[in-house]
């Protein structure tokens, strides 16, 4: 699974220069550069994942509500 | 790697190619759009939800409204160099 | 150049940029292998060193709170420029005073509703990301922008949006001011008191969990919140002012 991490990266920086070249008017060619700015966010996220991590959130908050909450987004509190 | 992070993978990549391959300016707007809300989704599901967060506001509210009007302004521009 | 030369220039070199991004790609570790050091040091310093929970904001602005800084100023940058540029377009001659008509909003009653009863939540929830910015995901450039939305929804909602002619939009401009002017008016109060440039220990530390807790780090989130906030909604009036006189001169 590697490669659809990395391949999405590279397809979306390809697929937006595509758009670039095929846009008729500016406002085209800002909106497919957006397309190649996600890329990179793609990139910078895949590279920087940890299999079975949680959130960069140390929880060791005490309230109910809040407790809901991050166990959702998968982070325990701390022991 | 889950089945959720490698749907959003794909549809993500499915998104960003609607995005450039469409032809007139206002449809790419609302495409922006949805593949923007696909991009926060695909980036809590990688454990990143402060980056999630700008992403909904930024690619789902801040950009589409501005290409919006952008598109506004340069149709009424058109209009007034016709007449 | 001919449309149809362009296009096979492109794909001949599109396929040498796609071979080099396959031969990058390849030597990468494999997904879901962090193999660098800097995660782990930041989770273990973020807890006992600040008594902050969210490392992200422990990160941004702390340990690398200059580049903060110049992130700020590039918004900042932005907002300027774009005041700078679409002003000096405004040559069309004043209307007279009955723009009242034409600023009516002609968009339908559900977008209207459904607009009004979501701007004061949205404006809640920006509050909320911004003062739990060192405890709970969001922070100041999270709930900043969401504030910046929440004028995008009240002008969907049909707010009468009454710009004077020449002059900016004053409550986008102070705010955005204000909070460059926080934030380094806070680096230089770290210089003052505990001898370095945006250093965020001279607040005291609170406890752990606690809203008043990492030292400056809350103050400096409200700081970039209304930056960021004042600096779109700068941004945005700019451009419905630029349609509202195009509309009102066709």
């Amino acid at each position: 699974m590697t490669a659809l991490a990395y391949g999405v990266a590279a397809w979306l920086l390809l697929i937006g220069l595509v758009g670039i070249v095929r846009s008729r008017n500016l406002i085209g060619v800002v909106i497919c550069l957006s397309v190649v700015q996600s890329s990179t966010y793609v990139l910078l996220l895949a590279i920087g994942y940890r299999s079975g991590a949680k959130a960069p959130i140390l929880a060791a908050v005490s309230w109910p509500g809040t407790l809901a909450f991050l166990r959702y987004l998968q982070i325990e509190r701390r022991p | 790697m889950t089945v959720v992070q490698a749907v959003l993978f794909v549809l993500v990549g499915v998104g960003g190619g609607c995005v450039a391959l469409a032809r007139d300016p206002l449809r790419q707007a609302v495409l922006a759009g949805i593949f923007g809300l696909l991009l926060a989704l695909l980036f809590f599901a990688l454990q990143a939800p402060d980056v999630a967060l700008s992403q909904i506001v930024v690619g789902g509210v801040a950009l589409p409204a501005m290409i919006l009007l952008a598109l506004a302004e340069v149709r009424s521009h058109e209009e007034r160099d016709k007449e | 150049m001919s449309r149809g030369a362009r296009f096979v220039l492109f794909g001949v070199s599109a396929a040498g940029l796609a071979a080099l991004l396959g031969w990058a790609f390849a030597g990468l570790p494999d997904f879901g292998v962090y193999a660098g050091r800097y995660g782990r040091i930041i989770a273990q310093l973020a807890e006992p060193d600040r008594a902050v929970t969210n490392a992200v904001t422990f990160t941004a602005f702390d340990v690398r709170a200059v580049d903060t800084l110049v992130e700020e100023f590039i918004v900042f940058a932005s907002a300027i420029a774009a005041v700078a540029l679409l002003r000096h377009q405004r040559d069309e001659p004043e209307e007279p005073e009955d723009t009242a008509d034409l600023l009516r909003p002609r968009t339908s009653p559900a977008l209207r509703i459904v607009s009004a009863a979501l701007a004061g939540p949205t404006v809640v929830i920006a509050l909320d990301l911004v003062a739990h910015g060192a405890l709970t995901p969001g922070g100041g450039f999270q709930g900043g922008i969401v504030l910046a939305a929440t004028a995008v929804v009240m002008v969907a909602a049909g707010a009468r949006v009454r710009l004077p002619p020449d002059e900016p939009p004053l409550l986008g401009e102070m705010m955005h001011g204000a909070g460059a002017a926080g934030f380094v008016l806070l680096g230089l109060g770290g210089l003052v008191f505990s001898g370095a440039f945006l250093s965020t220990t001279f607040a005291g530390h609170g406890t752990t969990g606690a809203l008043l807790s990492g030292g400056a780090i809350p103050l400096l989130n409200v700081a970039t919140g209304f930056e960021v906030a004042g600096a779109v909604i700068v941004i945005l009036a700019e451009f419905l002012e630029q349609e509202m006189l195009a509309m009102e001169g066709s």
